[in-house]
């Protein structure tokens, strides 16, 4: 095994291939707090990609409820068993990644969904964290707390499912790091399947070998949004590029939230694969959730996020969010406006960081009627 | 004593003596065991696709254990099937091994955490000092002769799921004419031209070759041949191929090499979790 360094951990880790950073990474952020499980990135993805025979089970993007949903099941709940102990002291990881609690004969601890786990693709929607006793609803805040989960592939900078296979025909594109699997090469062994740790390589019966998510990678390559982040209605994603830990660009969105502020957060950091989709946790759940599923900066992203209306540099940020359908390279926020810019630097979205409110009359004078909504 | 009527009667005895094992499901047994594979040039059409044809009588049996993949990662953690007996005969022209091994079950799916049995035969492409048994080594290439039960199932999906209500796929609203492209591009692998996607009809083998270890490669517009039955918990499969598609090592009148692998599905099998042969064996070929 080779010694890469993971900034995640804050440590060096072992990976079976020596460090090889992609020219750019592509990366993600996901405001969890405005997702509203409306599954239209779920269908965007689908309609686009995984429409063909042999194909139907596959969601490489999907929105799953937390803590009771999973798709394929308990596929979170199972590594993190497998992991044994996690342990952080302070920003450095203690405890074991996949890779290095592999077993003997293994190149990466992991497991393999059975095909029912697969049956049930929204498993658990909607359900809360526990059962709600006799008029516990009335007082707030409530005790009980559930949210939504966005997951697409990660598209690591230490691909687990790359790692696993022994045929080598998983790669990492230089030009933008999406995780591919060459189909022409692939022979359908499903150890991708098994050493992703989160279940996001599929296989299909019918071609015989194993898909994910392209990142929509055609489209990447013109500036455009990934399907998924596209279609958001709810505008709670932003796709860009993540620079190194140590070349941090203030004006890069990604960076801002993950490097700066370090508000935007990794998913399973411990698994150790540096996955490269960012969440801005929720702010109703309890820290040592978060902190299990997003690492110990994960409180204070929180208390980051429930301040960020009173700092303009984040809520011009967020305000960018779903505003346009072209990735957004570098941003700035100036007197409250929030503005994009592409890779050459050419504005692209121009957006207030504050939503003007109207307030209109309760009552419709013409028409002598009370409005449902005046705001 | 007319001779002629002798060997008449002798050659009526020996097929009566086949039609009836064959009738009670039982193979007649080996004319001999050997310590090496040899392939004896059939008297008839080679059986390529009949494990159970009398022609494999013909020939001796080869008998090897198998042990479990344990030089690279990932491992077979269990062992499978422990012993394969191979036969082996040609025509001049075409090669075709018969493998037989006992499996509990039957297992011929091949879908999300559902592995097929397979088996493969491996011979050094170039004569001389054969490589390493283990997929052979840098410069030192083999090829390898693949079969799955899987490939010999007409629908995967339909077999996977047999209650799956239609679906409108989206390739099928193309007009006619386009269909057939549409189907290709909705399959990935397929419209890649990866050789380990097999449609129904295909011949249900796979011919690589290997330089190492996951380094298997297709070997592009080669004519296959075989099939595979399994009958009282045993698999008897025949694998046949051109001699010329197999190298140059194995030919008639020339000794060469051989060795088996064997994948029990039931078991997750698959890859390099597998049963092998820990050495070659002697190929001879009349």
């Amino acid at each position: 095994m080779a010694k890469v360094y993971n900034w995640q951990l804050g440590r060096e880790m072992d990976y079976p291939y020596e460090d090889a950073r992609p020219r750019k990474q592509w990366a993600g952020l996901f405001d969890i707090n405005k997702c509203i499980a409306c599954q239209t990135c779920s269908i965007a993805c689908k309609t686009t990609w995984t429409s063909g025979r042999g194909q139907e089970y596959m969601f490489w993007n999907n929105v799953e409820s937390k803590p009771r949903g999973f798709y394929p099941l308990g596929y979170d709940v199972n590594i993190l068993n497998l992991l044994g102990e996690q342990t952080w002291e302070g920003q450095r990881y203690t405890g074991q990644t996949i890779f290095e609690r592999a077993p003997t004969g293994e190149k990466v601890l992991g497991w393999r969904p059975a095909e029912e786990d697969y049956a049930h693709p929204n498993l658990g929607e909607d359900e809360i964290v526990g059962s709600i006793e006799k008029g516990a609803s009335y007082g707030l805040p409530h005790e009980h707390w559930m949210f939504y989960l966005a997951r697409t592939c990660n598209h690591c900078t230490y691909p687990g499912c790359l790692a696993s296979c022994p045929r080598g025909s998983i790669y990492k594109r230089p030009e933008d790091g999406v995780v591919l699997i060459d189909q022409s090469r692939c022979r359908g062994y499903q150890e991708c399947v098994r050493g992703c740790p989160y279940k996001k390589v599929y296989f299909n019966p019918c071609t015989g070998t194993s898909e994910k998510c392209v990142g929509c990678y055609p489209k990447m390559e013109m500036g455009e949004a990934s399907q998924c982040f596209a279609a958001c209605i709810g505008k709670v994603r932003m796709q860009g590029f993540i620079n190194r830990h140590d070349q941090v660009r203030e004006d890069n969105p990604v960076d801002y939230l993950v490097h700066v502020r370090k508000m935007a957060l990794p998913y399973m950091p411990q698994t150790g694969t540096e996955p490269n989709m960012y969440y801005v946790p929720p702010i109703h759940v309890p820290d040592s959730f978060l902190v299990q599923m997003f690492g110990p900066n994960a409180p204070e992203a929180v208390r980051q996020y429930r301040n960020a209306k009173d700092d303009p540099i984040l809520r011009g940020l967020f305000a960018l969010f779903g505003s346009t359908d072209k990735i957004i390279s570098t941003f700035q926020v100036q007197n409250e406006i929030a503005i994009g810019f592409d890779e050459q630097h050419n504005e692209i979205v121009r957006v207030p960081a504050k939503e003007p409110t109207f307030t209109r009359p309760a009552t419709d004078r013409l028409y002598q009627i009370r409005r449902q909504n005046s705001t | 004593m007319d001779t002629k009527n002798v060997d008449v009667s002798r050659r009526f005895a020996l097929g009566l003596f086949s039609a009836v094992a064959a009738a009670c499901g039982r193979t007649p047994r080996p004319l001999q065991i050997l310590d090496h594979v040899l392939a004896k040039r059939s008297s008839g059409a080679l059986p390529k696709r009949a494990p159970a044809s009398p022609l494999w009588d013909e020939t001796s049996e080869y008998s090897t254990p198998l042990a479990q993949q344990n030089v690279t990662a990932p491992m077979l953690q269990q062992p499978g099937v422990t012993r394969v007996k191979a036969r082996a005969l040609h025509d001049g022209t075409w090669i075709a091994f018969r493998l037989e091994w006992a499996d509990t079950a039957k297992n011929e799916l091949y879908g999300p955490s559902t592995f097929s049995d397979a088996a493969a035969v491996q011979v050094p492409r170039e004569s001389g000092t054969p490589p390493s048994p283990m997929m052979g080594h840098p410069g030192g290439p083999v090829r390898i002769l693949y079969w799955k039960a899987a490939w010999q199932v007409a629908d995967q999906l339909a077999a996977l799921h047999p209650n799956k209500p239609p679906t409108d796929y989206p390739f099928l609203a193309s007009a006619p004419e386009h269909r057939e492209l549409m189907e290709k591009q909705y399959a990935p692998a397929s419209n890649a031209g990866n050789p380990n996607f097999h449609k129904s009809g295909d011949p249900p083998l796979f011919l690589g070759e290997a330089e190492m270890f996951g380094s298997l490669t297709g070997v592009p517009n080669v004519e296959l041949d075989g099939r595979g039955e399994y009958a009282e918990r045993t698999w008897r499969v025949v694998l046949a191929a051109p001699l010329a598609n197999l190298g140059s090592a194995v030919r008639p009148g020339r000794e060469s090499s051989v060795a088996f692998a064997v994948w029990e599905g039931g078991g997750q099998n698959i890859g390099s979790r597998k049963m092998r042969s820990e050495q070659w064996a002697r190929l001879i070929l009349e």
